[in-house]
């Protein structure tokens, strides 16, 4: 149809067709992804009445924040925000600060076995998280880590993934620039901290990033771990509200909207190191 | 002057840490995997050997789980992974717009999968969600989806690829973009058709990102777990939609039959090296380019 039309035009007219099908192509595809999302945070400002009526209502006939304040009064929906926030953090600066040293020392020395180890930690990438779960659970509540920041953050502060990507960065970092400084008496650790990672800022802001996301949405292991509702996560918090109210589908729509947003956020603010960050690790491998 | 034990100050405790986390959990797994596990006393658990092992092949709910699982990772990949493609060959060819496009694109795959799982399975509702208002507009029959047991992990996977897409689009994007256009323009002048010169040339070259694609996106469908925990009711209707992650949750947690899910567990394991082991066979010969 498209080629039928076009072959009247002169050949720029044609190509010029086809840029608009392309257009309207992209555009129908973006809002399949945006029109979910539309639909949640519309609805979330909905009565509990006016959720469930038929038929549905686009834009809610009333707006109103009720299901927003239950959430954080009765459900502690603020106290899951703030766990969220310290074990995605805390998570976040560990990964970043074993990934960038252990990255450093399989770039730039020279010991024996290297590539053995570095082999068998980047295998490790491979191994499914259900297959050490329950051992791990077990091993957890040994240590009488059940219920604590520890037992949500320790187990997951070392990232196989992020100790490869800063080899592969630092790789191409020039061992001049670190004899230079040797050769003016600097430590290893002056060199870590002042040469290698203000230029490492790329790949430790694309993993940083990474990590902080993948902590916030976690599900498995805080599930696992946590028993009071005080020590839930905000992704967490919002799987418990589907499995104990799952029938109140204001209260579920409005936690996903709590839990989805500071995501969106922080992703509308620093979407270049999202991309960024996957790119580096996509094409690199 | 570059100091001997450096190396080794940083990378024992990060040893210990792998150790301690990660080598001995996959040690225990395959340790309790042989007895019946008594959670309350572990000193009172008996050897059984294989029998955990021979119980799991006779077990339905874990042949569905088994079976679930290789539908849902082929699914996925085979969905999944040309979809993203195509969207990227999409926006490369886009004269303006492609930024905003790819911000709306990659925003699900930025997002929780329990939060997008409780948004979809509000939208697959049967009497009031949004997808079967839609039907009904368009003059047809109501579909069951989650609460079907025949569509439920079909249901699921459509959300995982259409949280996926983004993630594949963008790494095909950053290798196209690293494709020299004197390739394709060469082909062009050789006479080779938009297709042919995909097909040939352009396919090719991508070998090596398409891998990296394919090999995170198998591992990542292999572990689901977070969609099926919340979009059904463990796991229905009825063990409908049980996948061995959850399985392993289920009967180690719930049912407190340690032994008995970590021989599952031990199951996953071979299972994804059986699998890393085919696709590197596969594929080799386009590793690099």
């Amino acid at each position: 149809m498209g080629f039928f039309l076009s072959t009247k035009i002169a050949h720029n007219g044609k190509t010029r067709l086809w840029d608009v099908i392309w257009q309207l192509v992209a555009i129908l595809i973006s809002l399949s992804m945006v029109i979910p999302f539309l639909w949640m945070f519309l609805s979330s400002f909905k009565s509990a009445t006016e959720i469930i009526q038929i038929p549905l209502t686009f834009f809610p006939r009333k707006f109103t924040l009720a299901t927003y304040q239950e959430l954080l009064d009765k459900l502690d929906f603020g106290r899951y925000f703030l766990n969220s926030v310290i074990v995605s953090t805390a998570t976040t600066l560990l990964i970043l600060f074993t990934s960038s040293l252990a990255g450093f020392v399989f770039a730039k020395y020279r010991f024996r076995w290297k590539e053995v180890y570095f082999l068998l930690i980047l295998s490790s990438m491979m191994i499914p998280f259900a297959v050490i779960v329950i051992p791990l659970y077990m091993l957890v509540s040994n240590l009488g880590w059940i219920d604590t920041y520890a037992g949500l953050i320790v187990p997951m502060c070392v990232s196989a993934f992020g100790i490869f990507l800063m080899r592969q960065f630092m790789e191409g970092i020039p061992d001049a620039l670190l004899e230079a400084a040797r050769i003016d008496g600097a430590s290893d650790w002056w060199i870590y901290y002042r040469v290698i990672l203000p230029l490492s800022k790329s790949a430790a802001s694309a993993l940083g990033i990474f990590s902080f996301m993948w902590s916030w949405n976690n599900l498995f292991w805080p599930l696992m771990v946590t028993m009071s509702p005080e020590m839930r996560t905000l992704t967490l918090g919002v799987a418990t509200l589907q499995w104990e109210y799952g029938v109140r589908y204001d209260a579920v729509i409005t936690g996903a909207a709590i839990a989805t947003i500071p995501v969106i956020i922080v992703y509308a603010f620093a979407r270049r190191n999202f991309i960024q960050g996957l790119t580096l690790t996509g094409l690199k491998y | 002057m570059r100091s001997r034990s450096f190396p080794f100050l940083i990378l024992v405790p990060i040893a210990c840490w792998y150790v301690v986390f990660l080598v001995w959990p996959v040690i225990n797994s395959f340790r309790t995997s042989f007895y019946e596990w008594n959670v309350i006393d572990p000193s009172f658990s008996p050897f059984i050997g294989l029998r955990n092992y021979i119980e799991l092949l006779n077990d339905h709910v874990f042949i569905k789980s088994f079976w679930n699982t290789i539908i849902y990772v082929f699914l996925k990949t085979a969905i999944g992974v040309p979809l993203s493609l195509a969207v990227a060959v999409l926006l490369m060819r886009l004269k303006r717009g492609r930024d905003l496009h790819l911000f709306f694109i990659f925003l699900p795959a930025v997002c929780a999968v329990a939060a997008m799982s409780v948004l979809f399975r509000w939208l697959y509702q049967p009497t009031f969600g949004l997808f079967n208002t839609i039907l009904k507009m368009l003059g047809l029959p109501p579909q069951g989806f989650l609460s079907d047991p025949a569509q439920a992990i079909y249901a699921i996977v459509a959300t995982d690829i259409w949280q996926g897409l983004g993630y594949g689009t963008v790494i095909f994007l950053a290798g196209l973009m690293d494709i020299p256009v004197d390739f394709e323009e060469a082909a062009k002048i050789d006479g080779a058709t938009g297709w042919q010169s995909f097909f040939k040339v352009t396919l090719p070259l991508l070998g090596n990102v398409t891998l990296f694609v394919v090999v995170t996106t198998l591992i990542g469908a292999f572990q689901v777990f977070d969609r099926i925990a919340v979009m059904t009711n463990q796991g229905g209707p009825g063990t409908s939609s049980y996948v061995i992650a959850y399985f392993i949750y289920r009967y180690g947690i719930f049912h407190m039959r340690v032994g008995y899910a970590t021989a599952a567990a031990v199951i996953m394991f071979f299972m994804i090296i059986g699998l890393t082991l085919l696709q590197m066979r596969a594929l080799k010969p386009r590793w690099r380019y």
